[in-house]
């Protein structure tokens, strides 16, 4: 794109009057976004760049220290920044493709064109619009080693009973499970994304005697790439960013086994202090997610699929 | 699609309305420069105190009391409560920040030492003695302590009442089990057996609401045990730290037997929503350990079972129980600290330390009022209140006055490294021993670097 | 010939009644297969809605029975009423609060990531490209950089315990993902859309206005419904903004009953259960629209 752009200008020194109209038009309608970027996002983003190469307790002015956080990360276990990066990664690599899959699956069952699924969709959303404090009490109460509604159903059926949150080894897995609950939003992007799968295409595949599962492994699963793609960028990024729960539920625990990333900058910069190394962390995190998304955006020509080029 | 256009009013409409956007983009732009903040308030007419509280239950009778009888006397100043919630530390550390602290803040223990070393809250002792009182004398020096900070003189927080943490029982639970009631005699020993006999006859509850996801590392909960067998966290200059003395050690491994040999705590993890509150309230647990406040509480919800209070159990060498309380404190930002001074000062009267304990919010921490005839009102439950007074006396506040950089027992390395240790020995990760000999070289690393 | 033909006609039309049969029967399997997942996994799903309904009209003690009642042992219906005209709360004031910071932010966002969107669609202009990718890159920035910096920002111009922290944001830009999800619905429109308008004389303003906002309601829908979700739940905005009690918004107020000093949890979720019921109802209505207004999959024709 940059290239093509270079050569065009090369060819044509002279700018027209269309240039020039289209790039004060184009300036004003993306004004507000500019405006807003700076003030809002660059802004403090530099204040807290500066801020991640100071000692800063918030009490007391930031004293400059080089790049002294940025080595304390690393060479400082007990500040434990690698452990809680590791149980994030864990955390990503596990739950965006399982959330993925299930959205996708919910999906496709929403999209049968049946009575009730307006019903039904709406039920599958309905926990994004709850308020986490009522799920975070039916999770105790599903969870609950002793007394727990699935421990007690499956020591009714004779199986063996899970520890769930309150062992290190099963903590972070069964959060994972729990990250289920929330496939609403991506359930209805890939809904969306579905429908957009021309009929014609089905129709052709039909004809030529396809069955579903190579109808929907030959046609729509391609002609979803853009979304998938869309929802695992969306998804990579949400959970690097994933807190709420685990603050709520087992505050890092048992053992640290679910001390998000997210957790331990906001423990670092309210209850520690320690604001010059939050913001070290949060631009460590912003790298990471950057980098991934770099990649991904790389990948993207290998396996998304657009239909009609531009 | 067909449209035709021509120059329609309407056409006009969205021009202006695109104008509107814009410029109101570039004038709130442009206005951040030009609008100060607060205009600073007039002179006598009307001032105005604001006060920052959490606004729970039982902090708004307090606040909302204090306010009543200061603006009956002050009908010049305005005091406005204003409410953070959530996680206050956020709040208020993002305040402090900008410079924009209240006039009063509610505080707790958490907040004193980061809050007095950095001289955001003011001493109050300096304020009441300007005035030619005496309001800190009648008061339990052992409540005092949690707005104290050693090596700093002065008092920093108006305690809200003497909370020290006892023993709520589920006297029904106890009856039916024919284990002994409680008294305030007993030692932990006493304790464990009545818990032994209770979770034989019922099985699916513990019989100590200490545990689950938090709480079990609350200071107020271990740190008496290391004093109760004759140790303490730290050597009195805060140079040394003595979690792994041999008298300490013998005081966790009597806490961490509690879960490992005798099995009468929760399980580490094993939340019931609502922690140790809904554990007790909902009879899967026997006792629950916290301060008075919670009688309010209990009375309003406790419908089908009677309980009563008893003094938290005794130590072998030592008999300790934590305190904590929150209380209210003036900030550096106030620009009328007299007047705030004024409005809380009332907290330590003892018409406002009756109100909380009629209310069932707290027990009075003045030392003229042990015997305030208001005891002998009180309609049960609590049949046992006065085991707040008894029980009071052997309160102990956690060692504050470590190096701000090492954090405290309530935050920070140190509350990290103690809650880890605590936690790989009940889980039997560590011994204890191990546990905290390795937390006592964290500790001592960071004392040894800091100054 | 003709033999030829009416057997091959003869044989097609037995083999379609047969495949007809034979899909009849396959589809009632298959509508009792989906019927079945998603009643279980609606079940699961409804869950904790339901619990939050059952709590509410449970006593304060029954509320924290663990493990819990199903069907509350006394109807406590008044706990609505008690909740709602609770001494503590003013939550007609908060619901007015939410209700006008959710219009202004849902006005904000639909007009400046509609108009932003446009410019990045459908002009070409320098910078472009770097602006968008910025744009999308402020997405990734985890929020607890920028509080502090933009918390003293905020105070220093006077925006503390007001709405504007809150509201005016969503006036520039209105949220990377907005402007995303409706440039690539306009993407998508074709572009003789815009010749037309042009030969006859429009502007790219009555463009904007006149043509993709009405062909864009879908997206519009999504982008709403999206906004006014995430405005109506906040709970970490309104918390360090506003600290005044008459500032308080429905999920900041519902809070108050869920202190650690004791909980009032049958009144927390009494009111939960009030807040939640106008966004199931938007979400039940306007799904239909709504699902056909995101487009991912590149530019169709």
């Amino acid at each position: 794109m940059s290239v093509q752009s270079t050569q065009i200008k090369a060819a044509r020194p002279r700018h027209g009057r269309q240039y020039w109209r289209d790039a004060v038009q184009g300036y004003l309608f993306i004004m507000p976004v500019v405006l807003g970027l700076v003030l809002f996002v660059f802004g403090p983003m530099l204040v807290s760049l500066y801020l991640s190469f100071t000692e800063y307790s918030v009490l007391q002015s930031p004293i400059f220290i080089g790049f002294r956080n940025y080595v304390d990360m690393f060479t400082r276990p007990q500040l434990r920044v690698l452990q809680s990066l590791r149980v994030t990664v864990v955390f990503a690599l596990f739950s965006v493709p399982l959330t993925l899959a299930a959205a996708l699956a919910a999906a496709v069952l929403i999209n049968q064109k049946l009575r009730g699924m307006r019903f039904f969709r709406t039920a599958l959303y309905l926990p994004t619009v709850v308020p986490m404090v009522a799920t975070v009490f039916v999770w105790g109460w599903l969870l609950n080693p002793q007394k727990g509604l699935i421990n007690a159903t499956l020591q009714f059926l004779g199986l063996p009973t899970g520890s769930w949150l309150s062992e290190p080894g099963t903590a972070l897995p069964t959060l994972i499970a729990l990250s289920l609950w929330g496939i609403g939003p991506t359930m209805i992007i890939f809904l969306a994304g579905l429908q957009g799968v021309p009929e014609s295409l089905y129709e052709a595949a039909k004809i030529d005697g396809a069955n579903n599962w190579r109808l929907f492994w030959n046609i729509t699963l391609p002609q979803i790439t853009p979304t998938i793609f869309f929802v695992l960028i969306t998804g990579l990024i949400g959970t690097f960013q994933y807190f709420v729960p685990a603050f709520i539920l087992t505050q890092g625990g048992p053992l640290y086994a679910t001390y998000f990333y997210n957790l331990n900058l906001y423990e670092k910069a309210f209850r520690w202090q320690f604001m010059g190394l939050a913001s070290a962390m949060a631009w460590l995190m912003f790298a990471i997610i950057l980098v991934l998304t770099l990649i991904l955006f790389r990948s993207s020509d290998a396996w998304v699929f657009y239909e009609v080029k531009k | 699609m067909n449209h035709r256009f021509r120059r329609t009013p309407f056409s006009r409409q969205v021009h202006v309305c695109f104008a509107l956007v814009c410029i109101l983009s570039v004038v709130l732009s442009g206005c951040v420069a030009a609008q100060p903040g607060a205009a600073p308030a007039a002179e006598d007419e009307s001032i105005e105190l604001t006060w920052l509280d959490v606004c729970a239950p039982i902090t708004t009778p307090i606040t909302d009391a204090l306010v009543e009888k200061f603006e009956a006397t002050h009908p010049n100043v305005k005091v406005t409560i204003e409410c953070s919630q959530g996680d206050y530390a956020e709040g208020i550390f993002a305040k402090a920040a900008a410079g924009n602290l209240p006039d009063v803040m509610f505080s707790a223990d958490l907040f004193t030492v980061p809050f007095v070393e950095n001289g955001v809250l003011v001493n109050l002792e300096a304020l009441s003695e300007a005035e030619g009182a005496n309001t800190f004398e009648d008061i339990y020096p052992n409540i005092l302590g949690l707005g104290q900070v050693v090596g700093t003189p002065g008092t920093y927080m108006i305690p809200a009442s003497w909370d020290s943490v006892q023993m709520y029982y589920n006297k029904d639970m106890f009856a039916a089990a024919g284990a002994p009631m409680p008294t305030d005699d007993w030692s932990w020993d006493d304790l464990i057996s009545a818990c032994q006999t209770i979770q034989e006859a019922n099985e699916n509850v513990d019989c100590i609401s200490i545990g689950g996801s938090s709480g079990w590392d609350w200071w107020a909960y271990f740190i008496p045990w290391i004093v109760g067998y004759g140790g303490k966290p730290v050597s009195d200059d805060f140079k040394t730290s003595t979690f792994s003395s041999p008298e300490s050690l013998a005081g966790i491994q009597a806490y961490v037997d509690l879960w490992t040999q005798y099995d009468v705590m929760m399980p580490l993890g094993a939340d019931i929503p609502g922690g140790g509150q809904g554990c007790f309230e909902s009879q899967n647990c026997a006792t629950f350990f916290h301060i008075p406040g919670f009688m309010k509480t209990f009375r309003e919800q406790i419908t089908d079972f009677d309980w009563d209070v008893a003094v938290t159990p005794s130590h072998p060498i030592a008999h300790a129980t934590g305190m904590g309380t929150f209380g209210y404190g003036i900030t550096k930002d106030s620009a009328h600290p007299d007047l705030a001074w004024e409005l809380i000062k009332v907290l330590a009267s003892k018409e406002i330390q009756g109100q909380i304990l009629r209310g069932y919010g707290g027990m009075p921490f003045l030392k003229s009022m042990a015997d305030d005839p208001i005891f002998d009102e009180l309609e049960p439950p609590p049949a046992n209140v006065k085991a707040f007074i008894r029980g009071g006396g052997v309160g102990i506040f956690p060692p504050m006055g470590y190096p701000s950089k090492c954090g405290s027992l309530y935050a920070g390395l140190i509350n990290q490294t103690i809650r880890t240790a605590l936690e790989e020995s009940i889980r039997g990760a560590k011994t204890v021993e191990q546990a905290f000999v390795d937390a006592d070289a964290e500790i001592q690393a960071c004392l040894d670097t800091a100054e | 010939m003709s033999t030829l033909t009416g057997s091959v006609t003869q044989a097609a039309q037995s083999s379609a009644s047969h495949y007809r049969r034979l899909r009849q029967r396959n589809r009632r399997l298959h509508a009792v297969i989906v019927y079945g997942l998603l009643a279980v996994a609606s079940f699961v799903f409804i869950m904790p809605f339901v619990w939050m309904l059952l709590t509410a009209i449970k006593s304060a003690q029954e509320a924290v029975y663990f493990p819990p009642t199903i069907i509350p042992r006394e109807l406590h219906l008044s706990n609505f009423v008690e909740a709602w005209t609770h001494e503590r709360m003013q939550f007609p004031l908060w619901t007015w609060n939410t209700v006008y910071i959710s219009a202004v932010v849902l006005v904000g966002v639909l007009l400046s990531s509609s108009l932003c969107a446009y410019g990045f669609a459908r002009i070409r202009f320098p910078g472009r490209d770097f602006w968008f990718l910025a744009t999308i890159a402020s997405v990734m920035l985890p929020p607890q950089v920028t509080l502090i910096p933009l918390y003293v920002f905020f105070f220093k111009i006077g925006w503390l315990n007001t709405f504007h922290p809150l509201t005016i944001p969503a006036w520039f830009g209105g949220g990377a993902l907005n402007i995303f999800l409706l440039r690539q619905f306009f993407l998508q429109l074709p572009a003789e859309l815009e010749d037309a308008a042009y030969i006859d004389g429009a502007s790219r303003l009555q463009i904007w206005w006149r043509i993709f906002l009405p062909l864009s309601l879908p997206a519009l829908l999504t982008v709403a419904i999206f906004t006014f979700q995430g405005t109506w739940n906040d709970f970490f905005g309104p918390l360090i903004y506003l600290t005044g009690r008459d500032k308080y918004t429905l999920a900041l107020g519902m809070n108050l009953f869920n202190s650690q000093y004791g909980a009032e949890i049958h009144y927390m979720m009494a009111i939960a259960f009030l807040m939640t019921i106008p966004m199931i109802v938007v979400f039940f209505v306007a799904q239909r629209y709504f699902v056909g207004g995101i487009v991912l999959t590149g530019v169709n024709r």
